[in-house]
């Protein structure tokens, strides 16, 4: 089950994640008769991970509880963030928390949202 | 859908319409929602936003009659059977709109009039149809 910051905060409805690869950020530097370039490793690049999902309450309160919650925890902390698959992701910090412009109400009250997560150094 | 065929007394705002060769209800959604997960490919949610009741009304039309203006608001009724005996009647009823009202010309049935109606229910969350047993 994912998770944020060790709390439960999307198991009421389905979501998915990006996940990244790995980038590295280097400097080339060429000088003459060498072949090739002089690579300088400045660093693994920033890791990115983007969550598309889908909020789900039995009623308007509860679904902005749940709302409510995730926007809490959009606070600038670091936290570890549990991936669908039970990968952990150290230091990562929501940057963004947007949710669907209205509450789609049909048998459930539900909202989509997406959260964009960086990690901090 | 529900289709009635030879409806009795069908009246909209009050005023009955003669004429009525069928009526039918039609239930709509406004949107779909499918929405998966990471867990595989099979939908874990579906739900249906915005459900619309909407009355299709075809009727043969008197000769001199003008149907009334789109965006008219009234209570549509009507009375049906299930069979051709008069048991197990009901009235049918709802509170609409009308939203459109076109008339058609063909060579067979001469000028057919179609109706539609759009229901709207008293607080958003109750089905606007109401149906109710008639002794």
């Amino acid at each position: 089950m994912s998770s944020y910051d060790g709390l439960d905060l999307f198991s009421s409805g389905p979501h998915r994640f990006s996940l990244p690869g790995v980038k590295l950020r280097t400097t080339e530097a060429t000088a003459p008769g060498i072949d090739g370039v002089r690579l300088v490793n400045l660093g693994r690049d920033v890791k990115r991970i983007e969550q598309k999902g889908r909020l789900v309450a039995e009623n308007a309160e509860d679904l902005i509880a749940l709302r409510d919650a995730i926007s809490t925890v959009c606070d600038g902390r670091k936290a570890t963030l549990i991936d669908s698959f039970g990968g952990e992701h150290v230091n990562m910090v929501i940057v963004s928390f947007v949710t669907a412009e209205r509450i789609d109400i049909g048998g459930h009250f539900s909202l989509g949202y997406e959260i964009n997560y960086v990690e901090a150094e | 859908m529900s289709l009635w065929l030879n409806p009795e007394n069908v009246t909209f705002a009050g005023a009955e319409l003669g004429g009525v060769v069928y009526l039918r209800l039609e239930r709509k959604r406004e949107k779909l929602i499918v929405e998966r997960g990471d867990s595989g490919p099979q939908a874990l949610f579906v739900d249906c936003v915005g459900c619309d009741a909407e009355f299709v009304l075809r009727r043969v039309p008197g000769e001199w009659e003008t149907p009334p203006l789109p965006g008219t608001k009234g209570e549509i009724t009507f009375k049906v059977a299930r069979g051709s005996s008069r048991a197990g009647r009901v009235l049918v009823s709802a509170d609409v709109v009308l939203v459109s009202a076109a008339t058609e010309l063909s060579g067979r049935k001469g000028a057919v009039q179609e109706m539609r109606f759009l229901a709207v229910s008293a607080d958003g969350v109750s089905d606007p149809v109401r149906v109710e047993g008639l002794s």
